[in-house]
């Protein structure tokens, strides 16, 4: 009996780890280690498959139900008088209230942003793949390999019918930001800087305050819309990208 | 509290079907999660928020904390009046058919087996995107809560849909 008892033991620890691992939520060892043993254990292998299956359920269901607003809901919030923003922000500032009040403190000087450099990352396959299948989000990292770790920011459509993200990219050498848009299949580089990324109380912010940071020229520059919702880009990265109303 | 800035007013506009799914996932019942969500956005537009906060995580926990002050006056009421259990099949479900709604209903009801709250941690999780982090500051949690809540439900739900 003892034997089962710790086989079930064990049985909720591999649970709790495959679940961490589909919401991206292990450290960097614990993947790496559960991505080994999923290598060679079926049954592991099996129930990491069972949980994505009944995860896509669970949304299918969801998604048949009846999600709509009241009307009266909708009025009453599309009717609202917000306060007069100070300055006409545009979609970068939407997606800074969107992804990054959480953090506390900021911190860059102007000389950091150099574009292009010569050590500027690339977006090789293992970032890609990142870039593919990551949220947005306004916290916490997604740690792609041994040296780096990636947050996208927010999903935005191009004008030439692109979708582009923004992300923070970090590293022991260097903290970088950029923006980049999928092309055949393929995530390129449109514009990227080295920057300070400052962590207090847990949460980090960059100098998205500075006007002139390139990002937002660009994004100002490049996006036809706002930036997606959380729903929309789900759907999206379920698509593989492709819509019927891609921009 | 301020008023609400445009970002923010974008911001829950964007977020109001994900609040009307995370309504009925705390309510279990269709017309008490329009009320859940009518009453959010009220309060939220009527007390505001500060300048800085995110309106969308804003929303949620007033939404939370508007549902634990219905369940309590619920509580209240319930010992004077029989309460009456709002079924979880009254969420909905638009009409599929033959086999693959028989499928759709068997999933349907393993879903609403869930406790709410497994129920509503997955689909903060799975549904929304949230990270733990988020989902611990909306349902006020610890984060290590949520990380345990995800796997018990999604360990119940394979036990069910089994």
């Amino acid at each position: 009996m003892a034997d089962i008892h710790t086989l079930d033991i064990a049985r909720q620890r591999d649970d709790e780890l495959l679940s961490r691992l589909i919401d991206g939520e292990c450290s960097h060892d614990e993947r790496v280690d559960l991505e080994l043993r999923l290598v060679t254990d079926a049954d592991l292998r099996a129930r990491l498959e069972e949980f994505r299956s009944n995860d896509a359920y669970f949304r299918s269901v969801l998604a048949a139900q009846d999600n709509s607003v009241k009307g009266a809901t909708a009025d009453r919030l599309a009717n609202y008088n917000p306060r007069d923003d100070r300055r006409s922000f545009g979609i970068y500032k939407f997606a800074v209230a969107a992804s990054l009040v959480l953090a506390t403190a900021v911190v860059m000087t102007n000389n950091l942003w150099k574009s292009p450099l010569s050590d500027t990352p690339q977006i090789d396959a293992v970032l890609a793949q990142a870039l593919d299948t990551a949220p947005s989000t306004a916290e916490g990292w997604n740690i792609i390999d041994d040296e780096r770790a990636l947050r996208v920011v927010l999903t935005f459509p191009a004008a030439d019918g692109q979708w582009c993200r923004e992300f923070m990219l970090a590293s022991d050498a260097s903290h970088w930001r950029g923006v980049a848009c999928r092309s055949a299949q393929s995530w390129v580089t449109q514009v990227i800087g080295r920057e300070v990324f400052l962590e207090q109380q847990g949460g980090y912010r960059t100098a998205s305050a500075a006007t002139s940071h390139p990002i937002e020229q660009f994004i100002d520059q490049t996006a036809t819309d706002i930036a997606l919702s959380a729903d929309e880009e789900i759907a999206l990265i379920a698509r593989s990208w492709l819509t019927d109303s891609n921009p | 509290m301020s008023q609400l800035t445009a970002n923010q007013k974008a911001v829950l506009m964007n977020e109001l079907t994900g609040l009307k799914r995370f309504s009925a996932s705390l309510t279990g019942d269709r017309d008490d999660a329009d009320d859940l969500l009518q009453l959010t956005v009220e309060r939220v537009l009527e007390r505001g928020m500060p300048t800085d906060a995110h309106a969308g995580k804003w929303a949620y926990r007033v939404c939370r904390n508007l549902w634990l002050d219905e369940l309590r006056a619920r509580e209240v009421r319930s010992r004077f009046a029989k309460a009456e259990v709002a079924s979880n099949s009254d969420l909905g479900v638009s009409d599929a058919g033959g086999l693959e709604r028989l499928e759709f209903e068997r999933v349907d009801q393993a879903i609403n087996t869930l406790s709410e709250e497994q129920r509503t941690v997955l689909l903060l999780v799975a549904v929304e995107g949230r990270s733990y982090a988020e989902v611990a500051e909306v349902l006020d949690i610890p984060i290590g809560t949520v990380m345990s809540r995800v796997a018990r439900a999604r360990r119940s739900l394979a036990e069910k849909i089994a």
